[in-house]
């Protein structure tokens, strides 16, 4: 186990809606995020004397959110980085608790993901004017520039490697779909894809189509952590960290620039898998639910295979079987996630496994705040039934991965 | 489907100290790679410019490649993102490796580029060749990729909807 394997725990969590336009800045929405991650872990804005955010040059910063919230700060850090960034920042959580920097600490992630700067690329009125060039021009002078493009190279080749076609990614997109249907804060809350849905939909760019591809939103989420010892007399029960990987990466961060030449498709959790599980005290086969990033359907299945969960090729033909749903061998993506409840640059996911292994998934079950679930999914119960340990994995630039396991215990066996 | 048509009056290259001479080298229609005057490690692109091999950036030399190769992997671009592209939708951006190039682990050197041909033709394994476009006043050349007339057995093409789902 890590040295501050069950130190820390996340203690509140709080996200605004995932709204298509939000006509508000990202300053108005981090603060509704933060405010309601204090709220919900029982604590005052007072309380709070650290924070952290990420960011890729879209967003107001530590210092903007606790000067209009009239916070006095003893850590304040903003870091550059998308998706994988919210695993990394709980452990530098961890590790900023235990080292007294501050005892209350909150990360947020806030984006105008659908309306400011879309990943995507493409600017709000069609096609970007100009294209300069400062470099080799790798990816622009093939007119490769988006993520689903550059994620397209590797799940193309990932499906002639193992034969894996479309209808394993669609499994994904259905998978995380029906979970996102029992998630009331879900933008697919209660609206079913079919298989014929899937295969109906445009072209993104092959091999993805529409609903290979994440839900672009406007969205702020925030986590509060605190060391073990102040985390057991709040709101909720604790959450606790024990370990995981940040932002490890591959050894060519360029599709042809290594010296390996492992597969495209490798990424971060080809290297980081042994680390994350034994700095946290786990096996794998304990994890009773679990997250993959899903910016496109072939992710997940990477980040299952990279991490050891199934054998490489195996992880479609797994969620075509229906292992991954909700009552499955293992409950992947249980509120939809980029998907189906919408693109947050990943902090969602560990909110919704925070909300998963308290017991307290918010749902339609009356009683969900204090624990108490039907597990009737027609009644649209959404809670996992085992829920120990979780393991959210998370994955940036195409080579970039990070992951976190967390568990209600402060030491997991 | 001919070549895709590409606007090179939209994309402006204007390379830093790192990559200029390779854009140089474009001008004389050659296709150059690294090479690593320590290890004897190549690759592209040539904005990377230390030896993921051995660390060392000090000295690295050009090596021209006769620009023949194999699609290691690719996409189609359905969506106009580019402006330079916005009239070329659908093509093909493949990942190739280069016959005559191998890195000291003896796998082949990787380029990117556009293919001529769409997916109803190209896939994963077929065999691609250089040309080059002049694509702005100073004499800059972007390379460009058709299919080779020789074609090996095991193209794999993507298909759409399998058969039965
Ligand atoms: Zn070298």
């Amino acid at each position: 186990m890590g040295a501050l394997t069950g130190k820390a725990a996340i203690v509140g969590v709080g996200q605004t809606e995932f709204y298509r336009d939000a006509k508000r800045t990202t300053l108005s929405l981090g603060l509704e995020a933060i405010k309601k991650a204090v709220a919900d872990a029982g604590l005052r804005l007072s309380d709070i004397d650290g924070m952290t955010s990420y960011q890729t040059g879209d967003s107001h910063s530590s210092n903007d959110m606790a000067q209009s919230l009239g916070m006095r700060l003893n850590y304040a850090v903003d870091i550059m980085g998308g998706g994988s960034s919210s695993e990394a920042l709980v452990a530098h959580a961890a590790g900023l608790l235990a080292g007294g920097y501050c005892r209350a600490i909150v990360i947020f992630r806030s984006m105008r993901g659908r309306t400011g700067r879309r990943m995507g690329g493409q600017a709000l009125s069609g096609p970007q004017p100009n294209t300069v060039v400062t470099s080799d021009g790798q990816g622009p002078m093939v007119g490769v520039t988006t993520p689903a493009q550059n994620f397209g190279m590797a799940a193309m080749r990932y499906m002639h490697d193992y034969g894996v076609s479309t209808r394993q990614l669609a499994a994904v997109a259905l998978t995380h779909r029906y979970h996102a249907n029992l998630n009331p804060k879900a933008v697919f809350y209660k609206q079913p894809l079919t298989l014929e849905d899937y295969y109906n939909a445009r072209w993104v760019s092959k091999p993805f189509r529409l609903y290979d591809c994440c839900l672009e939103r406007d969205v702020s989420c925030a986590m509060v952590l605190m060391r073990r010892e102040d985390s057991y007399d709040l709101r909720h029960p604790p959450v606790f960290v024990l370990g995981g990987t940040a932002r490890t990466m591959s050894e060519s961060p360029s599709y042809n620039a290594g010296r390996l030449h492992t597969p495209i498709y490798w990424h971060g959790s080809n290297w980081g898998r042994n680390r994350a599980f034994g700095m946290s005290g786990v096996t794998r086969s304990d994890i009773n639910v679990a997250s993959f990033y899903d910016a496109f359907t072939i992710t997940p299945l990477l980040q299952m295979e990279g991490y050891g969960f199934v054998k490489p090729g195996e992880a479609g033909f797994w969620y075509q079987e229906g292992r991954g749903l909700i009552d499955g061998d293992l409950p992947v993506n249980t509120s939809g996630s980029h998907l189906s409840e919408g693109y947050s640059h990943g902090i969602q996911m560990v909110i919704e496994m925070t909300r998963q292994l308290r017991g307290r998934a918010d749902d339609a079950c009356p009683n969900w705040e204090e624990g108490i679930h039907t597990y009737d999914r027609k009644a649209g119960c959404r809670q996992v039934k085992k829920h120990d340990v979780g393991f959210c994995s998370a994955w940036g630039s195409p080579t970039q991965s990070s992951s976190l396991v967390l568990s209600q215990f402060a030491t997991a066996n | 489907m001919g070549s895709p048509k590409i606007n090179w009056s939209k994309f402006t290259i204007n390379p830093d100290y790192d990559a200029a001479p390779w854009w140089d080298f474009t001008k004389e229609g050659k296709l150059m790679v690294r090479s690593c005057d320590v290890c004897g490690h190549r690759w592209w692109p040539p904005g990377a410019i230390g030896c993921s091999s051995c660390g060392n950036f000090e000295k690295t030399s050009w090596v021209e490649s006769s620009g023949k190769g194999a699609i290691y992997s690719f996409i189609v671009v359905t969506q106009p993102i580019l402006g330079a592209f916005a009239e070329a939708t659908p093509y093909l951006s493949a990942v190739i490796d280069l016959d005559d190039m191998r890195g000291v682990t003896g796998l082949p050197v990787r380029v990117m580029g556009v293919i001529d041909e769409g997916d109803d033709q190209a896939g994963i394994n077929s065999k691609v060749e250089l040309y080059w476009e002049k694509i702005s006043a100073d004499g800059k050349q972007m390379p460009r990729w058709r299919l080779s007339t020789q074609q090996p057995a095991n193209v794999w093409k993507f298909e759409g909807r399998p058969k039965g789902s």
